[in-house]
């Protein structure tokens, strides 16, 4: 069953992603939405494999054939992430530890907490989130980005400290919104379809977060110095700071619960909308939005670079300026929305479609 | 609940017309025409029309009784008209149940929610006492058998959580509780009718006694008491048994739940050795 709250969601964090990404790499401008997409993202793969188990349930799927095919897909999804590292970030970032890698690993991790009560889950995510900067400190994350991007050498302890803490999307603490996802799923929508838990406490929770978050940035002042250097870092995304993760999961629980709310639960929205057409459209390919966005305004970087007789990343976040760089994000996500309208919507094409075909 | 006016045009001088209610509240308005005994607690009320003026909230009839004297000279068609009357059924749902009795020289129509009585002025008020009591446990079983009728389709839908309840039926645990508890209350008040269904004959034996016992031959209260009891057994069974691993499940998770709680922590003091060795490595 299709959720159009879940729709518009990830349509949300895909064209935040992909304008983000535009302006970033082409432009090195940071728009001042940058760091909300990824979050909702992992916080929605979280959502979505909740919602996929209970379409699986429903459909009495065994146990051991659901455990297959979520390692299967989580594999997948690793693979191409490692695909996507090589291809498009080229063979030197192979073990950056993107976004795909991320999923790929937590979804994986989804597929044994299922299986534990949701307290078990809720308390992981928690851990996830406090342990996060004592390990840092332990790595000395600070070495691992000294020239303001990921950089490691290729042994076995760096390589496993870029996937678990130091990467660009760590296992630690990324993983504690895609818990909060699946906790957040399964608190909102029922197995059973009839059932309609209330939204509130878990939007409450979700303004409290961003109240939190909000609290603990206006205390850093206040703070002495071990503290604002380990604890209260200000807002960071790489490495997500406390007030970072807190305000963002809020984000995302506080807009998971009111879209589920004012959007599902509403009787008199149509469910032929145009919008939702619209965001069906982007949601149920935002997987190969990811990666052809990556591809159509990096390869044609790298060429360039390389033409022009220098290194392939040399006009990374200076090809343009923003003014150019924004305007052909808007492009890319207007033409794709015009190609993958022209699709048969019965038929999974793209990376979503290789993933069912492989996997499930 | 009212007779249809031909009818009552036909009734000869002197006939009773009663909306009988069977109710629970010990403070009744109402004139109390019968109080079942203990462990029924329910008297049986005379209906009138309520006034809004005194506040009082209407009660539905269960049942309606015509008692006519048999010194009054009836007609072929009177009786007639009565049978009809009480054949009819009182839903467009129910099915006819109609039934005729004849026994020293009263007539009796019955059906559950209708009588038509007619009896020496002597006998009378001991054979309507006789016949508004078996009719409410007659009632009082079709009310059960009808009722677990339409719980077999949940019985079958529960079936298999009698041999396995995990975390995917979790969210069955109330629904499968209130069942479980509606079983129960359908065996509690089988047990509290039963002793009046089944109760020996009465000696030395009255009209009314007589007219109660055939009655309750005549509805095949000993068959349909068994059945009733064997069909709750059934249902019992399974939900005992679901009741069982519905708790065994949930003892079990606590305990599964305080042990992932101390595998995560010790998770978590494994990954800060780990990383504090690896940090030393690298360095």
């Amino acid at each position: 069953m299709r959720y159009p709250s879940v729709d518009i969601l990830r349509t949300v964090a895909i064209v935040v992603m992909v304008l983000v990404h535009f302006s970033e790499n082409l432009s090195g401008y940071y728009l001042p939405f940058a760091g909300l997409g990824a979050p909702l993202f992992t916080f929605l793969s979280g959502a979505s494999y909740r919602l996929w188990l209970n379409g699986q349930e429903r459909r009495q799927v065994s146990d051991e054939e659901i455990s297959k095919i979520s390692v299967r897909r989580g594999l997948f999804v690793f693979g191409i992430g490692f695909a996507f590292n090589i291809f498009v970030w080229l063979p030197e970032d192979t073990f950056n530890w993107d976004v795909l890698t991320f999923i790929g690993a937590a979804l994986l991790l989804l597929n044994l907490v299922r299986r534990l009560p949701l307290s078990v889950a809720v308390l992981i995510a928690i851990m996830s989130y406090l342990i996060s900067p004592v390990l840092r400190a332990l790595v000395d994350f600070p070495a691992y980005w000294e020239n303001g991007y990921f950089e490691c050498d290729l042994t076995l302890t760096e390589v496993l400290t870029g996937f678990l803490l130091t990467g660009y999307f760590p296992f630690l603490p990324w993983i504690t919104y895609s818990l909060t996802g699946f906790v957040a799923a399964t608190l909102l929508f029922s197995q059973s379809q009839a059932e309609k838990p209330s939204i509130w406490p878990t939007a409450i929770l979700g303004g409290v977060l961003i109240v939190a978050a909000n609290a603990m940035l206006q205390l850093r002042v206040y703070a002495p110095a071990t503290i604002t250097t380990y604890v209260l870092t200000g807002w960071s995304m790489f490495p997500p700071s406390m007030e970072y993760m807190l305000a963002t999961i809020g984000m995302a629980l506080l807009l998971f619960s009111l879209s589920h709310r004012y959007v599902d639960q509403n009787q008199e929205l149509p469910r032929d909308w145009p919008l939702f057409r619209l965001v069906k459209t982007f949601s149920r390919y935002a997987f190969t939005i990811y990666l052809i966005h990556h591809v159509v305004h990096l390869w044609p970087l790298w060429i360039y670079g390389l033409a022009t007789g220098n290194e392939a990343t040399h006009f990374w976040q200076q090809a343009m300026p923003t003014v150019y760089a924004l305007p052909l994000g808007i492009l890319f996500l207007a033409i794709c929305y015009l190609i993958l309208r022209r699709l048969d919507p019965d038929e999974r094409y793209g990376m979503e479609g290789w993933m069912r075909w492989l996997c499930d | 609940m009212s007779l249809p006016p031909d009818l009552v045009a036909c009734l000869p001088p002197g006939s009773v017309i009663q909306d009988i209610a069977y109710t629970a509240d010990a403070s009744t308005s109402h004139e109390v025409l019968l109080t079942l005994p203990a462990p029924i607690s329910r008297r049986a009320v005379l209906l009138e029309p309520v006034s809004e003026e005194r506040g009082e909230q209407a009660i539905n009839a269960d049942l309606t009784l015509v008692s006519i004297f048999s010194e009054e000279q009836e007609t072929g068609e009177l009786l007639t008209r009565l049978r009809e009357w009480v054949d009819t059924p009182a839903g467009p749902n129910e099915t006819p149940q109609g039934l005729m009795m004849t026994l020293q020289g009263a007539q009796v129509f019955w059906s559950p929610t209708r009588i038509a009585l007619i009896a020496d002025s002597s006998r009378l008020e001991n054979v309507r006492r006789a016949l508004i009591e078996v009719t409410y446990y007659l009632s009082a079983l079709s009310a059960i058998e009808s009722e677990l009728r339409e719980d077999w389709p949940d019985l079958e839908e529960d079936l298999p959580l009698a041999f396995r309840f995990d975390e995917r039926t979790r969210h069955r645990l109330k629904v499968l509780q209130q069942r479980s508890q509606r079983v129960l209350s359908l065996r509690a008040r089988l047990a509290r009718i039963t002793p009046f269904l089944l109760c020996p004959h009465v000696y030395p034996p009255t009209l009314a006694s007589q007219l109660g016992e055939r009655l309750r031959e005549r509805t095949h209260v000993a068959q349909r008491e068994e059945t009733l009891s064997d069909q709750l057994e059934v249902f019992e069974d399974v939900y005992e048994m679901c009741s069982q691993r519905s708790s065994d499940f949930v003892l079990a998770r606590t305990g599964h739940t305080l042990e992932w709680f101390i595998i995560v922590l010790l998770t978590v003091q494994i990954l800060m050795s780990v990383f504090d060795i690896l940090s030393s490595t690298g360095s």
